[in-house]
């Protein structure tokens, strides 16, 4: 590990030529070579390349899913249901004669949209509660502490089905309900190393050159602690979209018609030893697509902390 | 009390199946007797109860239905047929029936069955500490009020002027009650039984069948039954019938493997292991199947707009290719319905009596539409409960809904209860699925409670309590039931019930018929012998024999 350590320092002087330089010498090159010792570090890791891979992968079937879909995932043709895999339908059709592949293929749409926008809006929340609790400490830390503590307990399908059921079913209720059940891990994390660069000479001498606390927060404290927060949102995006896809799958994430890996496992599920195609591919695109960001999550982490290996 | 608690409705497509009729495949017995003997296998899941008081949903049925015999049984195709009523009367008005019972049976405990003891079980039933869920066929029994609500003990309308003679007197004109007493909530109880309360009792119930119970029912385990050597009528064949339960979650699935590995002898299936099942055990004659007494259709909400016309609920049900449905979607395993009543009650049957149903019809549609203001673009909410198999189907209807009418369809799954409050909340809008199973062989418990006004039952913030959900409100049909009911000739009769659907279903389209109830089973019929699916689903029992 030392080794691998050195070499990206080496490394990270050569690639530093300064995108984000401006006029103060030598810290703009300190904060390059910081970032682009990261980078040459996360890239060394083959698991988080590969992750990155398919996370890219995921995004570009997502934005080009009408150019790659040979089918309109919406179009029913009841006379050629639950064909097999072949030519035509590439991976068969379900029960209301759809293209499953095209299903497949729509479906990244979703998988991206509620993942990332929910764990976005986990860590605005938990960013702001661990920002504060971390900062001021004492009563506004247990009282925040505490809160965040009432939504951990709570299990996420169920506190998340429980929202649902008072909002109605479709995207924003998802996404709504995981985020709420997510930001309190974002908040621990980001408190706790709030606790340990709170006391750090750079903020006492930004206290002491009269910075006011908002100004503290933001700028000193928030960019030394959120690399656990990183790492732990690119993790958790894939638990988000696993966790969409379970609310779907349970019957109340997005309306059935709409191409998503959760409803297509639903349908699925009655074919079992049937027709086997109908839930083998949906489940390879979850595995696949969690996968990725577990890899890019590891990767992040190692890369942001080298000490943590 | 009618309504919520009323476990006539078809939640599922297969566990929770209701009461329901058979022609019976798999039958290869016309040779052979049997032999006596043998354990009969299957799988339910775990009823609500098993005691006659409050014994429901078809796995509760099953097991009341065997250990108790009443006045009167249903035949697969929907006929009565006499048991303990060695004979009847009926008063010209309708309202006094007199039941002559047939002497010297005995319970399995050997107490008398006399008229007394169907006193003793109807009262047992109706009581209001007893809370039954299954009181409410008794509703036109004179005292039923006075006796459900607490205000009086005895059973008002009930009398046994001897031993043997059971005297009804009913509150209004009903020439098919006889009909309702096959329902298992009409069985007679022995003195042993004590109140509902009873809890030995509950779990072991004493009766008169055809078995008896063999120790008490292992809840979530498993109930057992063995022959009742001291039956008053012809007695059954097998020895013992096991009975395992399952679990809820995937009961007929469970049931499916069972068969499939020889635990169990007779066996439901998830619908779309069907078509697999049949092409398997079809040739091999295990393979069981029977137009049933249910009904699928859409609730259509009459009151509220855009569906408060019968020129836009035609529009609707010209418009669904109903027959692409059946075969795409359920591989051929349902039948397109044309009609509210079932084909099992052969009396009353109207083939094709819902002139929209017979065929999708594009033009029809439109033309319907335009004249019911139904507009494309116009908002359709279409509710459907989950996690009965139903969200494939209802995607289809509106997908046609949406090509043929150009009609913005909002599919709105919701768990069973949240839909069922959904359903009676006054305002509701637009179609919901449903299905409805018959509870005694007789076309009124189709049509006065799924369309007659008198079951719209609304409380006082306007929920719709009974089970004409979709609020169907035509004095012209309330008045041909009552005729119905009060009209002695069973001939005339059916023909005003038929009148009456045929006003309900095809003028007005209240309610849009979808497809037929066929159930399937699998039947080991190479062990046993004489193995048909009865009225209710279930199997004949107290018929079979072992090869």
């Amino acid at each position: 590990m030392t080794e691998l350590t050195k070499s990206t320092s080496v490394a990270g002087d050569a690639t530093a030529p300064a995108k984000g330089a401006n006029a103060e010498a030598e810290p703009a090159i300190a904060r390059v070579t910081q970032w682009g010792e990261i980078r040459h570090r996360f890239l060394a890791n083959k698991l988080a390349v590969v992750g990155l891979g398919l996370v890219l992968l995921l995004f570009l079937t997502a934005l080009f899913a009408p150019l790659l879909a040979p089918h309109d995932p919406y179009a029913q043709d009841l006379t050629n249901t639950l064909q097999d895999p072949g030519s035509g339908h590439l991976l068969g059709t379900d029960a209301l004669g759809r293209d499953q592949l095209s299903r497949i293929i729509y479906g990244t749409r979703i998988a991206v949209v509620i993942g990332l926008a929910s764990i976005f809006l986990a860590c605005l929340i938990g960013i702001v509660i661990g920002a504060l609790a971390g900062y001021f400490g004492r009563a506004t830390d247990s009282v925040l502490m505490r809160i965040a503590d009432v939504f951990f307990a709570f299990p996420l399908l169920i506190g998340a089905i429980v929202i649902i059921i008072v909002m109605g079913r479709g995207i924003m209720p998802v996404i709504i309900s995981l985020a709420i059940f997510s930001w309190p891990t974002v908040s621990r994390l980001l408190r706790s190393s709030i606790l340990s660069v709170r006391e750090a000479d750079y903020v006492l001498a930004a206290r002491a050159l009269g910075a006011d606390t908002r100004r503290i927060i933001v700028r000193h404290i928030i960019p030394n602690s959120i690399a656990a927060v990183m790492a732990y949102a690119a993790f958790s995006v894939g638990g988000a979209i696993v966790a969409e896809a379970s609310l779907s799958f349970l019957g109340v994430g997005v309306s059935p018609e709409v191409p998503e890996w959760g409803n297509m496992l639903a349908a699925a599920k009655d074919f079992m030893g049937v027709k086997d195609f109908l839930w083998t591919y949906p489940s390879i695109a979850i595995v696949l697509t969690v996968l990725g960001f577990v890899f890019v999550g590891d990767g992040l982490r190692d890369a942001l902390d080298p000490k943590l290996r | 009390m009618r309504g919520a608690t009323s476990a006539k409705w078809v939640v599922g497509a297969v566990i929770v199946a209701m009461a329901a009729t058979a022609c019976g495949g798999g039958d290869d017995s016309k040779d052979s007797a049997g032999k006596g003997g043998g354990t009969f296998r299957l799988g339910i899941t775990e009823p609500t109860a098993i005691d006659p008081y409050n014994a429901q949903e078809s796995e509760g049925a099953l097991v009341a239905h065997n250990l108790f015999t009443g006045l009167y049984s249903a035949t697969p195709d929907g006929k009565l047929k006499p048991e303990l009523a060695e004979a009847v009367q009926t008063s010209d008005d309708g309202k006094t029936w007199t039941f002559k019972i047939k002497s010297g049976t005995k319970f399995s405990n050997g107490e008398v069955v006399d008229a007394e003891a169907f006193i003793r079980g109807w009262t047992r039933v109706v009581a209001k500490e007893s809370a039954s869920d299954v009181a409410y066929p008794f509703d036109g029994i004179n005292g039923y009020k006075e006796l459900n609500g607490g205000t009086a003990t005895p059973f008002a309308g009930l009398s046994a002027p001897d031993a043997n003679t059971l005297k009804v007197e009913l509150s209004a004109a009903d020439f098919e009650f006889d009909k309702k007493t096959v329902h298992q909530a009409f069985s007679p109880v022995p003195k042993a039984a004590g109140p509902a309360s009873n809890k030995a009792y509950n779990d072991a119930p004493i009766g008169n069948g055809p078995f008896k119970m063999e120790g008490s029912w292992q809840h979530n385990k498993s109930i057992t039954l063995v022959r009742n050597d001291d039956y008053g009528f012809e007695k059954a064949k097998l020895d013992k019938v096991e009975i395992s339960i399952l679990n809820a979650a995937n009961g007929a699935t469970l049931e499916y493997q069972g068969f499939q590995s020889g635990q169990f002898d007779w066996a439901r299936m998830p619908t779309p292991q069907q078509s697999v099942a049949k092409a398997k055990y079809e040739p091999k004659k295990q393979w069981v199947e029977a137009d049933t007494s249910g009904i699928n259709y859409l609730v259509a909400f009459n009151e509220t707009a855009p569906l408060n016309n019968p020129d836009a609920r035609k529009a609707i049900s010209y418009a669904i290719d109903r027959d692409a449905i059946a075969k795409g979607v359920f591989q051929g395993l349902q039948k397109p319905a044309t009609s509210i009543l079932p084909p099992s009650f052969a009396d009353t049957y109207q083939d094709g009596v819902c002139t929209s149903c017979v065929k999708q019809d594009k033009d029809k549609a439109k033309e319907y539409a335009a004249k019911g203001g139904l507009k494309p673009g116009t908002v359709l909410d279409f509710g459907y409960n989950t996690g009965g198999g139903h969200e494939e189907w209802v995607q289809a209807v509106a997908q046609q809904l949406k090509d043929v009418l150009g009609l913005e369809v909002k599919l709105n799954g919701k768990p069973f209860k949240e839909a069922l409050a959904q359903q009676q909340t006054k305002g509701t809008s637009g179609l919901w699925r449903s299905a409805w199973g018959a509870d005694y062989p007789t076309p009124d418990n189709f049509l006065f409670p799924l369309l007659d006004s008198g079951s719209i039952n609304p409380d006082e913030s306007g929920k719709a309590l009974g089970d004409n959900r979709g609020r169907y409100n035509n004095p012209k049909f309330d008045e041909l039931i009552t005729q119905a009911r009060g009209t002695k000739d069973p001939a005339a009769r059916a023909k005003l019930y038929q009148e009456a659907e045929k006003l309900a279903v095809d003028t007005e389209q209240a309610v849009i018929p979808l497809w037929k109830r066929t159930q399937y089973r699998l039947a080991a019929t190479d062990k046993f012998t004489n193995v048909k699916m009865d009225f209710f689903e279930d199997p004949n029992l107290a018929e079979i024999a072992a090869k």
